[in-house]
């Protein structure tokens, strides 16, 4: 159901912004669209699904704290 | 739907975004004007004391996030003087005018939550909330924490809306593209699933994450990398425009 949803959303937000950028064939707004959807899909997906995605926040923290960098 | 009235907003320009911002500061000072006279009864100036009383690196510690946090992300706002049409020294007054204010109001609503709670104000994430609910005028005035809900709902929907704002003009000039509202529901749906994975696997982590290592990534964004840019411009002394602003290598952005 909610894998539904997710589609159902990012092929709207396809049909209003992918579609009339290839219609106006900009090439470099095909490119930022795709860098900030593609992410954005895949990290709907895998919630979707019941993956179990870490915050980059606390990912950061984890390294940073291995590394001694944190207060 | 948050996430999509901001995208909604963010696709037909800054106007729209900053239209409404004179008005959310001022309903946000009533509410704080208002907390603090409703809550002067509850004041406790012993609260305050003992002053200085902790290590050293506690108070390094607390300017750090203090600095970078709230006021840091000040920064974002360099991303719009540029179509600002306004002097060089009219934005500077303004801007600075702006962080004056904010830093002030944000110190008056520190002292008021410091005043009225005193040592408990570490057992919650939400301090002001507390101090809200302590407001206390009778049977019929006593749920007053709605007008802090009201200031908190209405100043992050300005700040999100922005920051997307400033995301998607920075994505746009980096790929030197002239379709910006195009990038705004992409941008948004970008923002609305890394909220949703943000407190994962556990939201004391990431409550421990805003003062342990989120001020140091920060520092190195807000303040290193554009001290780093006013750097560079210096040594290389520009704009070299004759008091005409620079013409950007990128294509500027819709506003």
């Amino acid at each position: 159901m909610s894998l539904a949803l997710v589609v159902i959303g990012f092929a709207l937000i396809v049909l209003l912004d992918l579609i009339p950028l290839i219609r106006k064939r900009d090439g470099h707004g095909i490119a930022a669209f795709l860098l900030l959807f593609s992410p954005a899909l895949v990290l709907a997906v895998l919630q979707a699904v019941g993956v179990e995605v870490p915050g980059i926040v606390i990912v950061l923290w984890r390294k940073l704290h291995a590394l001694g960098l944190t207060y | 739907m948050c996430v999509i009235v901001s995208s909604w907003a963010v696709r037909f320009g800054i106007r729209v975004v900053t239209r409404y911002s004179f008005l959310f500061s001022i309903l946000s000072v009533l509410i704080l004007t208002a907390s603090v006279l409703l809550l002067m009864d509850q004041m406790n100036l012993q609260n305050f004391l003992p002053m200085l009383d902790q290590p050293v690196m506690k108070y390094v510690q607390g300017i750090h996030v203090i600095t970078t946090i709230p006021f840091g992300e000040l920064v974002a706002l360099l991303m719009i003087t540029p179509n600002l049409q306004l002097s060089g020294k009219e934005v500077s007054k303004y801007l600075f005018l702006g962080f004056l204010m904010g830093g002030i109001f944000f110190l008056i609503t520190m002292m008021r939550d410091i005043a009225v709670l005193g040592n408990t104000m570490n057992l919650f994430s939400f301090p002001s909330l507390m101090a809200f609910r302590l407001i206390n005028l009778g049977e019929a005035l006593s749920r007053m924490e709605i007008l802090f809900v009201i200031a908190l709902v209405l100043l992050l929907f300005f700040k999100v809306t922005f920051l997307q704002y400033v995301s998607v003009a920075a994505v746009a000039q980096l790929t030197e593209t002239r379709s910006f509202r195009h990038l705004a529901l992409a941008v948004g749906a970008l923002i609305a699933v890394c909220g949703l994975t943000m407190h994962q696997p556990s939201e004391v982590q990431y409550a421990v994450t805003g003062y342990e290592s989120t001020p140091i990534v920060w520092t190195f964004f807000e303040i290193f990398i554009p001290f780093l840019t006013y750097l560079l411009a210096k040594l290389r002394k520009l704009p070299k425009t004759d008091g005409k602003k620079p013409a950007a290598k990128g294509k500027r952005c819709r506003t």
